[in-house]
């Protein structure tokens, strides 16, 4: 239950940033100004500013649309792409199940980055590549997660039951299946959203995500690199952003696991 | 109603049921009866057409009014049936409902599933009707709740009214008393035999409890390694049993009787492992009586439906 409080409200934190900024920053998060490089905290800017003048406060909450669209899209592809094949590898024909199956083991083998730079060279290097190259990559982990949770369902006697009351395969897997492992989906979407947002973060570093002047805490990251010995400020700001979002989400996951896992319900309904 | 002939199920090289052969009228009540093991709830999976994947099933089963031979008709026809034709109620109540979904929803869903609702909300005005047949209380604020809310015995009752939501030719219960107090029980089996009365179904009631079968049914058949070795009316196979291995469970299951040594009789050993059964009779290996004659398959004495497969039967020769 702390798990999920917590999570919340990091998560509800980064939320309201972005949806704030779409009406108000502090300032234009892409104003360069050389009058302005390398301040420190102050009354108009809270957290400073970089090395082109620009107020951070209004570049990390312009950043936090950034963040939550990549997951959103990410998380998003991998979610409705991943579920519907791993139930399908799990109670659909045998050898269908088994191609699926391989097919997941190589993307699951083929390194997620290597697979970024390989969409960014071929569709030019933007938030919305990154986010589908993420989201790709991410497919196999619900596919596996899917068709483990999908395989205990099916074997259980109401599925059996269901059978025996003449219900077939398409029906079984809608009105059983999905609703029984829908608890672990979201956690894994919740979790999965963690890793998407690091993820976007490391591919604006290597230049392959978002492009200037978009703000992405990932890029903010890059940009302060070499200025980490002198202003290590620039650094901590999207960092602490960064950490506090994967934080949140796993947060989320995990509190929203305790009440979603249907193997729990009957424990909790006890207790 | 239903005619099993010649049932035999496999997996792979293995057989788990030889030669099973036995009818249930319409209205009639017929016991399966046997240890665990026995290939009694295997004989039910094959009925319905639902074995393991790797387990096959040949023979013969007919249901009156199906052109189709069950063993081996495509799922299709098999699906229609089931649910509607034939129907089961399954032995643990914990697991046998959808833990994610409304009571209601799931009665109703049996009354959907072969169209015999034209909606949704009709569908679960049924189900409410039904929840009452089978006597729960409150059937408006029970039907909302999920199956961890009920008790064993309120689930084992929502299973039955599923099964009867499509007033059944056949009902097949797979010890469906075994997982609840006894209390619970007689009331269940009231339940069972009045549902079956009232639609006038064939009930084949799968148990190990003799005294249940004893309540319930009028006929029994005896299972033992996968075979069929006694049947009959209950009070004359309860009363006088011709197969040793009947005998062996009567006397195993009379709790008064002690042998000299003041201990509950029991059939020495325990059931072999699936296809560690012997050549010839299958009981041989734990039988008293067993003699070289044994090694063969005994054939079937007296009547298909009152008859035994034993060499040396309780009561003939010494």
């Amino acid at each position: 239950m702390r798990n999920l409080v917590i999570g919340a409200v990091l998560v509800g934190l980064i939320v309201l940033a972005a949806l704030v900024s779409f009406l108000w920053t502090p300032f234009d998060p892409t104003q360069v100004d050389a009058a302005l490089r390398l301040q420190g905290p102050s009354g108009a800017h809270w957290l400073g500013t970089d090395r082109f003048g620009r107020d951070l406060v209004s570049q990390l909450m312009v950043g936090a649309r950034t963040t939550l669209y990549v997951g959103v899209v990410a998380v998003g592809v991998a979610a409705v792409v991943g579920t519907p094949l791993g139930v399908f590898a799990a109670a659909g024909p045998r050898w269908l199940g088994e191609i699926v199956l391989r097919a997941n083991d190589i993307v699951l083998a083929f390194p997620a980055l290597l697979l970024a730079i390989m969409f960014g060279a071929a569709f030019g290097a933007s938030t919305l590549t990154a986010m589908i190259a993420i989201g790709v990559a991410t497919v196999p982990s619900f596919a596996r997660l899917a068709r483990a949770t999908a395989l205990q369902v099916l074997s259980t006697e109401y599925v059996l039951a269901a059978r025996s009351a003449g219900r077939t395969g398409l029906a079984i897997s809608v009105r059983h299946v999905l609703p029984n492992i829908a608890g672990l989906i979201i956690v894994q979407c919740s979790v999965s959203f963690g890793i998407a947002v690091l993820a976007e973060a490391a591919l604006s570093y290597l230049g392959l995500g978002t492009q200037p002047p978009t703000p992405s805490w990932g890029r903010m990251l890059q940009e302060s690199q070499e200025l980490l010995a002198v202003q290590p400020r620039l650094l901590i700001v999207p960092g602490v952003a960064i950490a506090v979002a994967v934080l949140g989400f796993t947060l989320l996951g995990d509190g929203l696991r305790d009440r979603l896992d249907p193997r729990l319900e009957g424990r909790r309904a006890q207790g | 109603m239903l005619k099993v002939d010649g049932l035999r199920v496999a997996a792979g090289e293995l057989p788990l049921v030889s030669d099973v052969s036995f009818t249930v009228g319409g209205g009639e009540r017929v016991g399966l009866i046997g240890e665990s093991g026995s290939g009694k709830s295997l004989t039910a999976s094959a009925v319905f057409g639902l074995l393991p994947d790797d387990v096959t099933a040949a023979g013969s089963v007919r249901l009156d009014g199906v052109r189709e031979d069950l063993v081996g008709a495509p799922e299709s026809v098999l699906s229609r049936l089931r649910g509607s034709r034939l129907a089961m109620v399954f032995q643990e109540p914990m697991t046998a409902l959808n833990p994610s979904m409304r009571v209601i929803d799931q009665v109703a869903e049996a009354r959907l599933v072969h169209r015999a609702a034209a909606d949704r909300a009709a569908a679960r005005r049924d189900a409410l009707g039904l929840l009452e047949q089978v006597r729960l209380r409150d059937v408006a604020e029970l039907g909302k709740a999920y199956p961890h809310q009920l008790s064993g015995g309120q689930r084992q009752r929502v299973l039955l009214a599923i099964a009867l939501a499509n007033d059944p030719d056949v009902l097949i219960c797979d010890e469906p008393t075994t997982a609840l107090d006894v209390t619970v029980q007689a009331q269940l089996l009231d339940l069972i035999v009045n549902g079956v009365k009232e639609r006038d179904a064939a009930l084949l009631f799968i148990t190990h409890d003799l005294a249940v079968v004893a309540t319930v049914c009028e006929r029994v058949l005896v299972m033992y390694g996968g075979r069929i070795v006694e049947s009959g009316p209950v009070d004359e196979v309860l009363d006088a049993p011709k197969h040793r291995y009947t005998k062996g469970l009567l006397d195993a299951s009379d709790l008064e009787a002690v042998d000299e040594r003041g201990r509950l009789h029991a059939i020495p050993g325990a059931v072999p492992a699936a296809g560690q059964f012997p050549s010839g009779c299958v009981f041989r290996a734990r039988c008293p009586r067993a003699d070289d004659q044994c090694g063969e398959q005994p054939p079937w004495f007296g009547e298909p439906a009152h008859g035994h497969a034993c060499w040396h039967p309780v009561g003939g020769e010494e």
